[in-house]
């Protein structure tokens, strides 16, 4: 895995290489936007973290730029500015994720390791769409069509319908939803589950003659055609 | 009160006071000229009336009295007295009325003061010493001025009622010109009322005039200026000192983590590097939370934020904090009536999930288990609330109001870690969303902090 940092601290920089070579990726640095331009156009890296205030090019512009060029490769910002409009105009700039310092380096790894797995998943994207009867998920786009119209759901409600698009037909408790999606142990009654099968049984089915997700009282939920 | 009013009444009341002061001067010159007018028309007809008395020609006197009495415009001495130089009296007017009184307890006093005055009821008396044939008569004539006591009260129906209607229109014209003058102020301040956090540029317009209104006008926009300058000063400085803040902590903890990875568990060293990196995680920590204290106070609150959902916010918080302190339990519960419109408010989602991250921390930290149950519902109104529940110490009745204000700990948090932030900053953050925060707890046993947001929506 080849990394370049583009950071003016020479300290953090220094520091930075050291615990990624540890994790095994190869490193490289510039200082400033200029040499950071050059060597990310010249080589190929699965991922560029990017300060924005650096010398010659300010990293915002340095981010457009890459883009331009290389539209696919992964950037981080990885900066002292902290406001949610900072946040805003990075990831306008076109960066893939946004990580505030101070940093800790289980965070950054973790972050790395997640936009590259993205921009994999986006590149052989065709292979991951699941389909049941006119719904078709897209699962790594996180969209959701059904009979051509998109339907906008949370990161919840996407998970809640992948699991049960994955395991159609059957008849799924709802204590199996709330450990398999939510992470949920205890056996205190919640109405979580519920709450979010209404919600997705009217985003869903609402507008559609054929009802494809059921309840089936006190046991459970299935999805399937209706009979 | 309003200055108009102010104005419109001392106004009001100083013109009473002058208004009243001539109406009343007026009235007694008057009464006065007229009771001493009379007087003297009454001495000249009763010294006439005498002479004839004491000449003896009685007759024509009392035929001259009877003329004179159809005549009410004339001075009749309508009842004369006289008394002889041995105070005998020699002749009385009969069928006086009894407000006259006897008029020879008169006789003493003129004796004494020459001319005696008296005014008795409607009656005026006037007794003097008169000499006729030689000799020293006493004369006492009396009447009433029906004539002037009429003008008299005809001359105080019209003060009345001049003074009446001149109060009316000083009222009315001191209201009208009150606000007439009083109208540009009224015009700046509702210019001033409009002006916020967000447009502090605008400047009030103070025409060209060089009153004190225009003055004062200039006086607010050159205050305005200044708040600008200090607003953008302090925005700048937030973000500035963010920057120079963060950069060097991150140094400090990156170099730590890369030394820790050169370094052997139960090295000596290990343990020292561990302990700082620990304290520079709180004191970054800290810096994070005191910036957002700063960077929410310098936010205008009447900004529009967008639609997102509260759910999302409260699964992600949980993740987060999860991760971070794996014994850490946080249930979700939900009312059974929300559907996904119920869970939508407007917000900023990254300082929503910082104040909803800090109410599960503070709930879990402060409980005996290490759980807090979160519970949505959609309260009476149109809020909706988000609900943080966990048994444990409680907190004082009168710490309720204190646990908000920044850096305070109250008695409970003495020995856990924390710089009393976390919650003030959950506050302004539930302040720049229109929202409100509340608690509830039973010491002893259980805390609830609640968090309300305005929905469109109505529940009933």
């Amino acid at each position: 895995m080849n990394v370049l940092v583009i950071e003016d601290e020479q300290k953090l920089c220094a520091s930075i290489k050291k615990v990624l070579e540890e994790n095994g990726y190869s490193v490289d640095i510039a200082y400033d936007g200029q040499i950071g331009e050059r060597l990310a156009l010249k080589r190929d890296y699965d991922v560029m973290i990017v300060d924005i205030i650096i010398p010659m090019i300010n990293g915002l512009e340095l981010c457009k730029r890459i883009k331009r060029t290389k539209p696919a490769a992964p950037i981080i910002m990885l900066t002292a500015l902290g406001t949610t409009e900072d946040k805003v105009t990075g990831l306008e700039a076109g960066a893939d994720d946004y990580l505030l310092k101070p940093f800790e380096f289980a965070e950054l790894i973790a972050r790395m390791r997640a936009v590259i797995r993205r921009s994999n998943i986006s590149l052989n994207a065709t292979g991951a769409v699941l389909q049941f009867e006119d719904l078709q998920l897209d699962a790594g786009k996180k969209v959701v069509f059904r009979g051509g119209k998109e339907i906008e759901l949370t990161a919840k409600e996407f998970q809640l319908l992948e699991y049960l698009v994955n395991n159609p037909g059957r008849l799924i408790s709802k204590a199996e939803l709330a450990t398999k999606v939510w992470d949920i142990r205890s056996d205190k009654s919640s109405n979580v589950v519920e709450v979010y099968l209404n919600i997705l049984r009217k985003k869903i089915d609402r507008d559609f003659e054929q009802k494809l997700i059921h309840n089936r009282k006190g046991l459970g939920y299935i999805l399937q055609k209706e009979t | 009160m309003k200055i108009r009013s102010k104005l419109t009444i001392t106004f009001f009341l100083l013109v009473v006071v002058i208004l009243s002061l001539a109406t009343l001067s007026i009235y007694f010159f008057f009464a006065d000229y007229r009771e001493s007018d009379y007087f003297r028309r009454l001495k000249n007809r009763t010294m006439n009336t005498a002479t004839l008395i004491i000449e003896g020609q009685l007759e024509s006197a009392e035929l001259i009295t009877r003329f004179e009495n159809t005549n009410p415009g004339h001075i009749p001495p309508q009842y004369i007295f006289v008394f002889s130089p041995e105070l005998k009296p020699i002749y009385a007017t009969k069928d006086y009325p009894p407000e006259i009184g006897d008029p020879s307890d008169l006789l003493q006093r003129i004796q004494e003061e020459k001319e005696v005055r008296v005014t008795e009821g409607k009656y005026q008396i006037i007794g003097f010493r008169f000499f006729g044939k030689g000799e020293q008569y006493l004369v006492v004539g009396a009447a009433s001025d029906t004539f002037g006591q009429e003008g008299l009260e005809n001359l105080e129906k019209i003060l009345l009622a001049v003074f009446a209607v001149s109060l009316v229109f000083v009222s009315i014209g001191g209201w009208f010109y009150a606000g007439r003058f009083l109208s540009p102020i009224s015009k700046v301040i509702t210019d001033v009322e409009k002006i916020t956090e967000s447009n502090l540029d605008v400047r009030i317009d103070h025409g060209s005039g060089n009153d004190e209104i225009a003055k004062l006008a200039r006086t607010f926009n050159n205050m305005l200026g200044r708040l600008e300058d200090s607003f953008l000063a302090q925005k700048n400085f937030i973000s500035n000192a963010s920057h120079e803040l963060r950069t060097p902590i991150a140094i400090i903890s990156a170099e730590i983590e890369a030394a820790l990875l050169q370094t052997e568990e139960g090295d000596q060293n290990y343990e020292v590097l561990n302990s700082v990196l620990e304290n520079t995680k709180s004191l970054s920590h800290l810096s994070t939370q005191l910036l957002l204290l700063a960077q929410t106070s310098a936010q205008n609150p009447e900004q529009k934020f967008p639609v997102i959902r509260i759910d999302d916010v409260i699964w992600d918080a949980k993740h987060e904090l999860e991760k971070a302190n794996p014994d850490y339990t946080i249930t979700v519960d939900f009312d059974l009536a929300m559907d996904d419109e119920a869970f939508q408010v407007r917000g900023d989602a990254q300082l929503l999930k910082v104040a909803v991250i800090n109410l599960m921390d503070n709930a879990c930290k402060y409980s005996d288990d290490c759980q807090v149950v979160v519970r949505l519902a959609v309260s009476s109104g149109s809020f909706l609330c988000v609900e943080f529940v966990n048994t444990g110490t409680g907190i004082h009745e009168e710490d309720h109001e204190k646990v908000f204000a920044p850096f305070y700990r109250g008695k409970s948090s003495s020995h856990t870690k924390g710089y009393g932030i976390g919650l003030s900053l959950a506050r302004r953050i539930m302040k720049l969303h229109q929202g409100t925060i509340g608690l509830q707890s039973a010491s002893g046993s259980h805390t609830t902090f609640a968090l309300f947001f305005p929905t469109n929506r109505i529940w009933v």
